[in-house]
């Protein structure tokens, strides 16, 4: 893909170059020559804002970002709004083992003690630099060849999440990674880092919670990898609530070994520009993967999901399901690829993409794709897209319902399904309350 | 079952059987392309100003796109870079005078349709069926064209129509397909050499069905036809066209480009059987079949219905589209692809809904077996102003061995939340059960597999004329044999 | 000699053994019930009969008219006379049911040096037949099984089963899923299509179809075995007792 480089590349070297000299002190030097690598790609690469004849990026135009000048924060305080924000977003480390960071930089105090099981590490990836399983799988996932965010994420994260669970160990707490951008002067970026290792056998639950505490504009850059070892099981529950003005580049990447099981939900209610790039390899026999997610947009949202599912095992399989409620001038885009390899057989996989329209302003693109090479596999994808199902609307009517009441039961009866397959009862009510908030600013 | 299969032996082995050539003496400018061969041909073909004009303007338009190395390179098929100045732009067998009747036509010529199964004679023709015949770059002849002009209908070669009908092409030409369209459409519009056009005036039902049969036969040679139906107020239309080539080692280009006109309450219908030359079972040698085919629902209430069985070249790479401009206007698009061999099909249609209450359909069955690769790639498009736009898509594929691909890349996009969209897709092999059924009935696997692939096309063959869908059957089962595991 | 000749015949299915030495004769002009409970093998015996793919032979001989059984295709077999009417008939899209059948009635008849029947001597055959089974005649020109009801479905197999006259038919639960009415149908139509020549293995979990098709042997199957054979009484004592005290 041919991918323009934009004028403000330079800015990027000058600031990596600082970031270097400034904090690199006490990191070892595959991280160095990582960052380096990264960084010369990401020149190489240049921001993806052409976008005639590149599939990846065709519904999502990035220039806003290629052209913004975003400053690299080299430390963060701990103000009483972050406290507050916490507070309000209710999360409470009574319920989830919580690891908090803000601007990107681990926060100690607002995180939870460290867990006391033997060979598990939940904490900070800046404190494990130096640990073989770090420097072993870093980067070894997420693909920095040819994504210029990854790149870019891998040139400049500061901090992020590591989790490394050993065989045979179930984590009873969900853990609750929370990204909380502060307020600033001058536009941000953060490029936060998670790296996940569920080992064999066990099993755990994961929150990610991307958000800010006031209305401001920034770039989240964030990146994680996840490595599911035979056996293991691990939900993964990510809610992405950025300010209104905020961009978010959002790449997981995860790896299936055999019979691992893999879910993911996702809910995108915030931002401006949002862009998740989900690719799951399901790398072993038997492994099987559900991806959901649901996004809710107004104004001048846009939210793009690009999903891979990669089937190079054979009796393996998937299942893909998002719905999108679109408000007001809101643009979305769901582009599923689902890639079956030759001799995967007995692959079953379907996928499916909804989308409600409750405006006639707003766009949304849809685009599920197969590309198969082995023959004795089951697929099938559906999509449909429109507005309130008219038939059901009369029959809630016909009960005596207002009208208003019945929409809002219709449209929030779409999402359920989504919603319902949480298996984190805290964190699913939690979602309920941020999913019907939206909905009635929407609906109002 | 078992009639069918012995007919099918009799009438061929596994192989390409319209693979053999024509000795005809043909006339040829010089290999490669400039400005001078497009002069060449406009004035060989006598052609007025406007349209030297317009093939001069399309040629610059196609150098500036090769010159910025924008040659489309986004579909999922897989070619060595073509050398656009080592082919042939022409290719016309020799005449020496203009044709009055079939008794002028070279006799070779006439044998060789003879051969293909279409007698060109009128009295012996299928009744019912109009037939244009383009040999290489050429017509050659189209039969019933008294009777059809009986009714106002005009079903002429393109070369006529440019002398007897200049207004009419030059009001349409490129009205669906602009020359800027796309890569292919520039050089087409360049370098066209002969086509189809077929015009239905108002209020008349077309008595007969217009069928346009194309044979490549020269070696070396691109084939560049372009065929214009319009069809005004309150008409109807149906047209086939049928394609063959001979059995070449090295590939050959066809750029053809189709535009049809529906005004108001008019209705198009249009088909194809494309068996051109797919290539040895090594991938070696076939044709290239590059094509860009769209309708334009104009008028209220008009309805264009694409419906193509695609058995032949080695790479086919077309989306026969529906432009749904007047309200209540229906686009339709039923496709049958197979790739077996090397193969390569990237395939499918564009929907683009812009009037109010316009309704799509898409029926999509896909076969790949051998190596074959089958992509159905499709867009339904709902502009703001298509208030209560439907489309409905069922794409589906079956795979016949491990080593071919099936592949499906829908494209839905919405601006218009009254719209209401559906699609679905299903990719499998052929069923297990289904076959075991067959068998407990004393069906054997082949002719167990041949029934339920046709019963998985049946919805689109049933769209084809009646003659032509027993035709479409044939093909599919011919193509498919010896493919039982 | 017996039509079918069953000694002490194991099968499995994906490595798990489902047939653990079943041991049945049927002669001409018979009829056979197998009752069991669910999951004793009755089905499993019924594919392995018509020789699904799947399902494998371990130990044993099945002869029909003196013929190694096991080792034909499923369509040799068929033409050999050996019909199974499914449990659960499978739908074909596109296909219609009168070319479905005439297709399979066509290859029977080319097996026995018969010439082919043209289409429409083959509609006069279909139309009377499906008169016969109760099934309307409109329903031959749809897609074989597609949106058919239960009844129907039944009725579809019946009605394949009358044309293509097989030696030995395997009726495969031809009995679930109907009303009363439908049930007493489809027994008329077996009775009606069973002569002195051919013979019948009903096979089922209730008794009830046995009240009009009288069985001349009761065989109870039960874990791969066949643990008890009786006349049409022991059918009755299944009914009342259930399949416990067999276990």
């Amino acid at each position: 893909m041919t991918q323009i480089s934009c004028s403000s590349n330079d800015s990027y070297r000058s600031r990596f170059e600082n970031l270097i000299s400034k904090s690199s002190q006490g990191q070892p030097n595959w991280l160095k020559s990582l960052r380096e690598q990264s960084m010369n790609r990401f020149e190489t690469l240049g921001f993806p804002t052409e976008r005639k004849g590149n599939e990846e990026w065709k519904y999502t135009d990035i220039k806003n970002i290629a052209t913004s000048d975003f400053l690299v924060p080299y430390e963060t305080t701990l103000p009483s709004s972050a406290k507050k924000r916490l507070r309000q977003q209710g999360f409470d480390k009574q319920d989830f083992h919580q690891l908090v960071f803000l601007d990107g930089f681990y926060s100690a105090e607002l995180s939870s003690e460290a867990l006391q099981i033997k060979g598990c590490i939940i904490g900070p990836l800046s404190q494990a630099w130096r640990s073989h399983a770090v420097s072993s799988s870093l980067g070894t996932l997420a693909n920095s060849e040819d994504h210029a965010f990854t790149a870019l994420n891998t040139a400049f994260t500061r901090d992020g999440a590591f989790i490394h669970i050993p065989a045979n160990t179930k984590i009873e707490k969900p853990i609750n990674i929370i990204f909380l951008t502060l307020e600033w002067q001058d536009k941000i970026a953060t490029h936060p880092r998670t790296l996940v290792n569920v080992g064999k056998n066990s099993s755990a639950i994961i929150v990610e919670t991307h958000c800010s505490t006031e209305e401001t504009k920034y770039l989240s850059n964030a990146v994680s990898e996840i490595f599911l070892e035979d056996g293991s099981h691990l939900d993964h529950y990510r809610l992405q609530i950025h300010s209104k003005d905020a961009y978010h580049i959002g790449t997981t990447q995860v790896r299936l070994n055999q019979t691992s099981k893999f879910k993911s939900v996702s809910a995108d209610l915030g931002g401006k520009l949002i862009r998740n790039n989900l690719n799951i390899d399901v790398a072993g026999e038997n492994a099987s993967c559900i991806l959901n997610g649901l996004y809710i947009t107004n104004g001048t949202q846009h939210v793009d999901n690009h999903v891979t599912i990669d089937h190079s095992q054979p009796y393996t399989n998937s299942r893909e399901h998002f719905k999108g409620i679109l408000g007001d001038k809101s643009k979305t885009a769901f582009q599923g690829s689902i890639i079956i390899r030759a001799n995967s057989q007995k692959v079953d996989s379907h996928q499916e993409n909804k989308n409600l329209l409750l405006s006639s302003d707003a766009e949304a693109n849809t685009k599920p794709a197969f590309w198969i090479y082995a023959d004795d596999v089951k697929c099938g994808h559906g999509a449909s897209s429109g507005e309130l199902d008219k038939d059901a609307l009369f029959y809630l009517l016909s009960r005596g319902i207002p009208e208003k009441e019945a929409q809002s039961m219709l449209i929030k009866g779409f999402i359920t399904e989504i919603i319902e397959s949480v298996d984190c009862h805290t964190y699913k009510s939690h979602l309920e309350d941020l999913v019907k908030d939206k909905l009635s600013k929407m609906c109002e | 079952m078992t009639t069918t299969n012995k007919d099918l032996k009799a009438v061929a082995s596994k192989e390409y059987k319209y693979g053999w050539t024509t000795d005809v003496e043909s006339e040829t400018p010089e290999k490669g392309l400039n400005e001078d061969i497009v002069r060449w041909i406009s004035e060989k073909k006598n052609e007025p100003a406007f349209l030297l004009n317009w093939r001069l303007k399309a040629f610059s338009y196609w150098k500036k796109l090769v010159s910025e190395d924008k040659t489309p390179k986004w579909a999922n098929v897989k070619f060595p870079e073509i050398d656009y100045q080592n082919l042939y732009y022409y290719s016309a067998p020799k005449s020496k005078k203009q044709l009055d009747s079939l008794d002028q036509v070279d006799p070779e010529i006439l044998a060789a349709y003879e051969k293909l199964g279409i007698p060109l004679e009128e009295q012996k023709h299928l009744a019912g069926v109009a037939v244009d015949a383009i040999f290489d770059s050429v017509s050659i002849t189209t039969t019933f064209k008294k009777e059809l002009s009986k009714h106002g209908i005009i079903f002429c070669s393109f070369s006529e129509a440019v002398q007897d009908h200049p207004e009419l092409i030059k009001k349409y030409l490129g009205s669906v397909v602009p020359y800027t369209d796309n890569f292919f459409a520039a050089l087409n519009a360049a370098v066209f050499s002969d086509g189809s056009f077929c015009f239905i005036p108002k209020g008349i039902r077309c008595p007969l069905e217009l069928t346009t049969y194309f044979r490549i036969n020269a070696a070396e040679t691109g084939q560049f036809e372009r065929t214009l139906i319009v069809a005004e107020d309150n008409s109807y239309v149906s047209y086939l066209e049928g394609c063959s080539a001979p059995m070449r080692d090295e590939n050959q280009l066809h750029a053809a480009v189709v535009e049809l006109v529906a005004m108001e309450n008019a209705e198009i219908k249009y088909s194809t059987i494309q068996n051109w030359y797919p290539g040895d079972e090594k991938g070696k040698g076939g044709i290239y079949n590059f094509v860009t085919k769209r309708g334009i629902c104009r008028g209220n209430n008009s309805k264009i219905s694409w419906t193509q069985v695609e058995t032949g070249s080695a790479i086919t790479w077309k989306y026969p589209s529906v432009m749904l401009i007047g309200d209540d206007s229906v686009g339709e698009f039923y496709s049958v692809a197979l790739t077996k061999g090397y193969q390569q099909a990237d395939t499918g249609t564009k929907m683009i809904h812009l009037g109010r209450n316009t309704r799509s359909k898409i029926i999509s069955k896909g076969i790949s077996a051998g190596h074959g690769q089958n992509t159905y790639r499709g867009l339904v498009r709902v502009m703001p102003k298509a208030y209560k736009a439907r489309n409905f898509t069922q794409c589906d594929s079956l795979l016949i061995g491990d080593k071919c691909g099936a592949h499906t890349a829908p494209y839905v996009e919405v601006r218009n939340n009254t719209a209401q969209l559906e699609h679905e897709a299903y990719t499998s092999k052929v069923d297990e059960e289904a076959m075991f059924y067959c068998n407990q009935r004393g069906i054997s696997n082949e002719d167990a597999q041949s029934l339920i692939i046709n019963g998985f096309c049946k919805e689109v063959f049933q769209k084809l004329p009646f003659e032509f869908a027993v035709e479409a059957n044939r093909l599919i089962e011919l193509n498919l044999e010896g493919t039982v595991g | 000699m017996s039509l079918l000749h069953i000694d002490n015949l194991h099968a499995s299915v994906d490595g798990k053994n489902i047939l653990k030495g079943v041991n049945l004769s049927i002669r001409r002009g018979e009829v056979h019930a197998i009752m069991g409970p669910n999951g004793s093998g009755k089905s499993t015996l019924a594919y392995l009969l018509a020789g699904k793919p799947g399902y494998k032979a371990t130990q044993g001989s099945v002869l029909f008219e003196g013929h190694d059984l096991l080792t034909l295709s499923p369509e040799k077999r068929a033409r050999m006379g050996m019909f199974l009417s499914f449990q659960h008939p499978v739908e074909i899209p596109g296909v219609r049911l009168d070319q479905f059948i005439r297709a399979g009635f066509n290859s029977l008849r080319q097996h026995r040096g018969e010439p082919e029947l043209d289409p429409l001597k083959f509609d006069r055959v279909i139309k009377k037949n499906a008169g016969m089974v109760g099934l309307h005649q409109s329903m031959t020109k749809r897609f074989v099984n597609m949106d058919f009801s239960g009844g129907e479905k039944k009725k579809s197999e019946l009605l394949q089963m009358s044309i293509m006259e097989p030696l030995l038919s395997i009726l495969d639960e031809p009995d679930s899923g109907l009303d009363v009415d439908a049930l007493r149908d489809v027994a008329n139509c077996i009775k009606q299509l069973h002569t002195f020549e051919n013979a019948v293995l009903l096979v089922t979990h209730y008794q009830r179809i046995l009240n009009y098709v009288v069985p001349d042997q009761v065989h109870i199957l039960v874990d791969g075995r066949i643990v008890r054979t009786g006349n049409k009484d022991l059918a009755h004592d299944v009914e009342a007792d259930g399949y416990d005290k067999y276990e």
